[in-house]
């Protein structure tokens, strides 16, 4: 699913021509695709749109009803100003929104993150407008971030038992606690979400650092989140887990070479090496097996590149979370089919790989 | 003597079907450029309503101004529209019945309606035939010097798989709208001002992608850019293109003309930029700016098809016959070979 923002400002203002706001997601799109290169991992797989509108010196209360009461704003997550706004602007249309961030552009020299105008997921921010297109961009990284690595693992589970908003009050709770390391100056306590992609002060166009430092902070706080939960269940239970985790995997183990056929020719190691950064869960690992499609039909090149990036060749891989697969299934399916790519459903327990029953498609 | 128009946007019903969020955003911002200059717009009425707007001046002059920037801000957020401007006023009538009485506002029922009667329906007329992004200006074509900041430019008809070029009057690119972006010696004329070229052919060439109908909408804003420029002073010196503008470059230089390679009379777009060249040179090229062009060219065979029947205001009869020549004689050359 595609997500949204909305920029509105006056038609002076840099955001305003679509330039501009292509640059934005042009440069969200580097950042992903970097993390997707070095960890192989689906995270440029969600999409961005931005829309800036002139407001025309029109007030909050009049371009907001006009703009969003079509009704159709799950897909948008936040709203940049230069207004200051109210929670009486944004509560009739976005009070049930799945994730919704308001953005002001101020005068102050510091941003600061503060109470959202919604009562759940949501927050606020103010920024100078040296950094507005920094925030925008932190914004959507961690969107793409948080949407990839809900899927499985520490993070599933909080969504399971907390939803969503459970889940970002966490991440605010561990922002504050990191606040130092990021370029917005303040966070207040009541925020009930942050940007775990904005904990890092490195230049806007260090595309390579960001994406680390980005990818790092979310596996740091699913850590911590991992860390809690063991540190909350009881002793007993805890052993009873751990055993249970334990058998299962002495009856379940199957490692990678084992796989019929090819098991022996895949780059194990490369594949143990990216897992170890994973958080624990159920991933497909889409593995391109013929490349010879990448010289001779342009549909297929563009297919493959788009899973593999364009320097795909044989034996590159891809993990991504399996409840996070089924958006790209029909494209991938026909490459399966095709045999020009193998599907291994594989489990991720504290670093190792194991294949799961059935494990092999395509 | 008054002058009216009728300006429409393009596109709303693929936008409507695509999303009703991207339509109400559109409209919005069409809204918003219409309304955001509408202070320099002397001695004017203008009513818009959905994806079009009736307007009407006293004078001739006064829409330039207000035009053009209203055009800078639709285009750099990505929209584009037909507009027509022609001699005569506009007769403006409004209902607005029911609703109750006083200051209080108004509640349901409520009827309000706006009917145009004058030169109205020659303007809407105008509009929908002009097959065009633009503003098709109602002039009668005399040998007399067209008034400032208005060029000759034209449009294509397509009919099945013919096409047809009808010439018309439009208003000039400013020399920053349609400069380099990486130029620093043209600076903008007024704030919120944005270079459009490389937005045109971006558009354009997304509209393709929709269907050539569409996408030779766009082809009168390329001979406006042209016509926009001077060609005069074009020089190659140790291998670089010197005092070349931004649009002379995307043409004859380059893979651009790669991504707007669909478009319905393309070859038009170089005969016409080859026309501008020759007459601005006085029918004197430099050499090999001459040859460079012309290899261009020749990678559009149908640049050399059927001269005869393009129109005299596509290309002139003395530019047509020195294309033949040069032509002939880079024939002349590989035979030679």
């Amino acid at each position: 699913m595609e997500r949204e923002g909305f920029v509105v400002v006056e038609n002076t203002h840099p955001l305003f021509p679509k330039v501009a706001t292509s640059a934005i997601v042009a440069r969200v799109k580097a950042i992903l695709i970097e993390i997707e290169k070095t960890h192989h991992i689906g995270a440029s797989q969600v999409s961005f749109k931005i829309t800036s509108l002139a407001k025309s010196g029109q007030p909050p209360s009049i371009y907001i009803k006009s703009v969003f009461s079509t009704g159709s704003i799950d897909r948008i997550r936040f709203l940049f100003t230069i207004d200051k706004l109210t929670s009486s602007n944004v509560e009739p249309y976005f009070e049930n929104s799945p994730l919704f961030v308001t953005i002001t552009e101020v005068i102050d020299p510091d941003a600061e993150l503060k109470v959202g105008l919604l009562s759940a997921r949501s927050c606020h921010i103010n920024v100078p407008a040296s950094r507005s297109v920094r925030v925008i961009e932190d914004l959507m990284v961690d969107i793409a971030l948080g949407n990839l690595l809900s899927q499985s693992g520490a993070l599933f589970d909080v969504v399971r038992m907390e939803e969503f908003s459970g889940l970002y009050r966490r991440k605010a709770k561990y922002f504050r606690s990191r606040a130092r390391a990021s370029w917005i100056a303040s966070i207040d306590r009541g925020a009930a979400y942050a940007p775990l992609s904005a904990l890092n002060k490195l230049p806007d166009d260090d595309v390579k650092g960001r994406a680390a430092a980005a990818y790092a902070e979310w596996l740091r706080f699913i850590a911590s989140v991992s860390l809690g939960a063991a540190s909350h269940g009881t002793i007993g239970s805890e052993i009873a887990a751990e055993s249970e985790s334990a058998a299962s995997n002495v009856r379940h183990r199957r490692h990678l070479s084992t796989l019929k056929r090819f098991g022996r020719q895949l780059p194990i190691r490369r594949i143990e090496a990216v897992a170890k950064t994973l958080p624990d869960g159920r991933y497909m690992i889409m593995v391109l097996r013929r490349s010879s499609a990448l010289r001779k039909s342009p549909s297929l090149r563009g297919r493959i590149v788009g899973l593999f990036g364009l320097n795909a060749r044989i034996n590159s891989f891809r993990f991504i979370p399996a409840d996070a697969f089924m958006p790209a299934a029909h494209t991938v399916q026909q490459l399966a089919k095709s045999g020009h790519l193998k599907l291994i459903e594989v489990k991720i327990d504290k670093g190792t790989v194991d294949l799961q029953p059935f494990s092999q498609r395509g | 003597m008054s002058w009216c128009g009728y300006i429409d946007m393009l596109g709303t019903r693929s936008m409507a079907g695509r999303s009703a969020g991207e339509l109400t955003g559109s409209l919005f911002n069409f809204h918003s450029a219409l309304q955001a200059h509408f202070p320099i717009f002397r001695d004017a009425d203008c009513v818009a309503f959905s994806d079009g707007a009736f307007f009407r001046t006293s004078e001739f002059e006064n829409f330039r101004d207000y035009y053009i920037k209203v055009r800078n801000q639709l285009f750099q957020a990505g929209l584009f529209f037909r507009c027509a401007y022609v001699e005569g006023d506009i007769e403006i009538t409004e209902r607005d019945v029911g609703g109750g009485d006083g200051d209080l506002p108004r509640e349901p029922p409520r009827f309000r309606s706006f009917t145009f009667a004058g030169q109205a329906p020659v303007a809407y007329q105008k509009e929908s035939e002009f097959k065009g992004v633009g503003c098709y200006i109602e002039l009668l074509p005399t040998s007399a010097k067209l008034p400032d900041g208005i060029i000759e430019s034209f449009f294509i008809r397509l009919e099945g798989a013919r096409l047809r070029a009808e010439r018309f009057f439009d208003f000039a690119f400013s020399a920053y709208e349609i400069s380099d972006p990486k130029s620093e010696q043209i600076t903008k004329e007024y704030v919120g001002q944005q270079r459009l070229l490389d937005e045109i052919f971006y558009s354009c060439h997304a509209a393709l992608s929709q269907s050539d109908q569409v996408g030779s909408y766009f082809l009168p804003l390329f001979i406006s850019a042209i016509k926009s420029e001077s060609f005069a002073k074009i020089t190659i010196v140790d291998h670089k293109w010197q005092n070349a503008p931004y649009i002379f470059l995307k043409l004859f230089t380059g893979q651009t003309l790669k991504a707007i390679k669909d478009l319905p009379g393309l070859n038009l777009i170089l005969l016409s930029a080859f026309d501008h060249l020759y007459s601005g040179c006085d029918g004197a090229i430099p050499g090999e700016v001459e040859q460079r062009v012309l290899r261009k060219m020749l990678t559009r065979p149908s640049c050399f098809r059927n001269l005869d029947r393009v129109p005299t205001f596509v290309i002139s009869p003395k530019a047509r016959r020195r294309l033949i020549e040069i032509k002939a004689e880079s024939e002349d050359v590989a035979v030679a070979r």
